[in-house]
């Protein structure tokens, strides 16, 4: 008699792994709170989470939109609408979430600083949120405080605040004391090595900006709840020093640790494994593009398979879901800044 | 023979009862329901129109209208900047004025628009057929300003807007060869978003131009035409 003895099929790698089709392969996750169609649930993050809204929405699930495109405008995502829940565009990592949190709650006031190019002006925190950047200066500060007071909207109004965690490596304006999504001089701005600065954030860092976030929001929508996801998708670039594929094993551990340890914590945040089920050696990368980094469809609907799947294994299935309703092979480019790092790979 | 013709859907109509007030008869019109305009196609330089129930007045034989005819073919309306009921341009005009979009965005909203228009659908299949001659876009008459959703609108200020959304058409279809013309300003009340009162249909109608509005249409198109 030993403490095996009682543990269930899925704890073995044996009886749950290694003798199971891929496919095959489930209760992953055994989810800490129900969520149903009539809950509000929002998507922040890298790249990855855009997935995630877009797969609530297909099941008939509410996905919350606080920032909406003019009516009628087909190329919304042209305009980075229907990507988030509003237009933040990519947050990479959690000091950017604390970031964005605090300017949309009042804490502190996004800085005035613009990028410029041509005579078009970008924000250096949402430095694709517009095609062609805005006409002014004073545009692109309304456009902006138009997605911050949609980012309030958003944690005040939801039920589930999806969050997917991306990237450790950082720049920030070390005058200024803030991060940017992208290192300027990339895809906007001028790199200024005097004040821009490298950061490879480690985990009691990310841990404590995340935290901050969760606790700012939670401040204002007391009954808000947590689902943690971090990418599966590796870096297109890093600054550390190391091997892409080392920094990109590094990096994703860490954030793995730092979201595993605050679903362990805390009764609001759950953690959802999408980062095991793309990376991991049973399903032996074929949920990769050729590139070896970006999800095919496949991965992104086996991975959102596997969270209604979940989910209704332990809290039963919702009444009147509706079933998958996009075109199987239906794909929508991501828009991720970050690969746009690949225009300087030599 | 005359050497214009104006084709479109139920404003066309309109321009046709004050052709026949004003005694003209130097221009063809060609006028049908918009939904019937959708069933058309182009075969051998003509128009072919599926539906038997299209309106005409003249040079229709057979279902087919022979481009070639014509040195100038004027589209009037059809979905152009206000379509329907004008609820989607009065929700652009509002969502441009808002400033929760960019300049950039609504432009292309309104590209859009323009885009999926029956009118550019008719330049295609006209430009398909290898006619030469000039094509001029005239855009539907404005939504009445007794439109619900204008009687709404509580705006101190007049924006550009209607005066920016005709410079891009213009400069749009330019690119492929066809002139774009706003309808006369006399048309507008004075929100510049609608259409004046006077020249509204009947109570009930707050889409058409009256005879007096579609006399001010045609009086510009000879003026600028002819």
């Amino acid at each position: 008699m030993n403490p095996y003895d009682d543990l269930p099929e899925k704890a073995f790698w044996k009886t749950a792994v290694s003798t199971k089709n891929p496919f095959d392969i489930h209760q992953l996750w055994r989810p800490k709170f129900k969520i149903r169609p009539k809950h509000n649930v929002v998507t922040f993050g890298s790249c990855f989470a855009q997935h995630i809204g877009k797969a609530l929405k297909q099941r008939g699930y509410t996905w919350l939109m606080t920032e909406k495109a003019p009516k009628n405008l087909a190329s919304k995502e042209l305009y980075n609408y229907d990507v988030f829940s509003c237009r933040t565009g990519n947050i990479y990592t959690t000091s950017l979430l604390r970031q964005w949190v605090d300017w949309a709650l009042g804490a502190s006031s996004p800085p005035s600083e613009h990028w410029s190019k041509g005579d078009r002006i970008y924000d250096p925190f949402r430095p694709r949120i517009e095609p062609d950047g805005f006409a002014t200066i004073d545009t692109m500060m309304a456009s902006r405080d138009v997605t911050l007071r949609a980012l309030k909207e958003s944690i005040t109004t939801t039920d589930v605040f999806v969050f997917t965690l991306g990237l450790t490596e950082s720049w920030s304006n070390s005058e200024g004391g803030y991060e940017y999504p992208l290192c300027p001089g990339t895809i906007g701005g001028i790199f200024d090595k005097d004040i821009h600065t490298f950061n490879n954030q480690n985990y009691n860092f990310i841990k404590k900006e995340l935290l901050t976030a969760i606790r700012s929001m939670r401040a204002i929508n007391p009954k808000l709840k947590f689902i943690l996801t971090v990418s599966p998708v590796p870096l297109t670039a890093t600054k550390s020093g190391e091997h892409v594929l080392v920094a990109t094993t590094l990096s994703k551990s860490v954030l793995r640790a730092v979201a595993g340890e605050l679903s362990s914590n805390f009764r609001y945040i759950d953690y959802f494994p999408s980062y095991e089920i793309i990376n991991s050696a049973p399903f032996k990368g074929m949920f990769f593009e050729t590139n070896l980094r970006s999800v095919n469809h496949r991965g992104v609907e086996f991975v959102m398979d596997s969270f209604f799947q979940c989910q209704s294994e332990v809290f039963g299935s919702p009444k009147n879901q509706r079933p998958r309703n996009a075109k199987r092979g239906e794909s929508s480019d991501v828009i991720c800044e970050e690969e746009l790092l690949e225009a300087f790979s030599k | 023979m005359n050497s214009i013709c104006i084709l479109g859907n139920s404003h066309v109509a309109g321009i046709y009862k004050a052709m026949h007030q004003s005694a003209i008869t130097n221009i063809d019109v060609y006028a049908g329901r918009g939904k019937l305009l959708n069933d058309v196609t182009q075969d051998k330089q003509s128009l072919i129109f599926k539906n038997p129930k299209f309106e005409f007045h003249s040079n229709y034989n057979n279902n087919r209208l022979r481009l070639t005819q014509y040195e100038h073919i004027v589209i009037y309306g059809c979905q152009v900047i206000s379509r329907g009921l004008g609820t989607d341009w009065l929700i652009n005009y509002y969502d441009s004025i808002s400033g929760r979009y960019s300049d950039s965005c609504i432009q292309a909203l309104f590209l859009e628009s323009l885009s999926t228009s029956l009118a550019v659908k008719l330049i295609k299949l006209i430009q398909s057929s290898g006619y030469t001659g000039k094509i001029t876009v005239l855009p539907s008459p404005l939504p009445n300003e007794n439109h619900d959703k204008v009687i709404q609108a509580a705006h101190q200020e007049t924006p550009d807007v209607l005066r920016k959304v005709c410079e891009l058409y213009k400069l749009t279809l330019q690119d492929i060869n066809v002139e774009f013309r706003a309808l006369p300003e006399a048309l507008l009340a004075n929100n510049s978003f609608s259409t004046c009162e006077k020249y509204q249909n009947g109570r009930s109608d707050l889409v058409h131009l009256n005879i007096d509005g579609c006399t001010i249409v045609l009086n510009d198109i000879l003026d600028e035409l002819l």
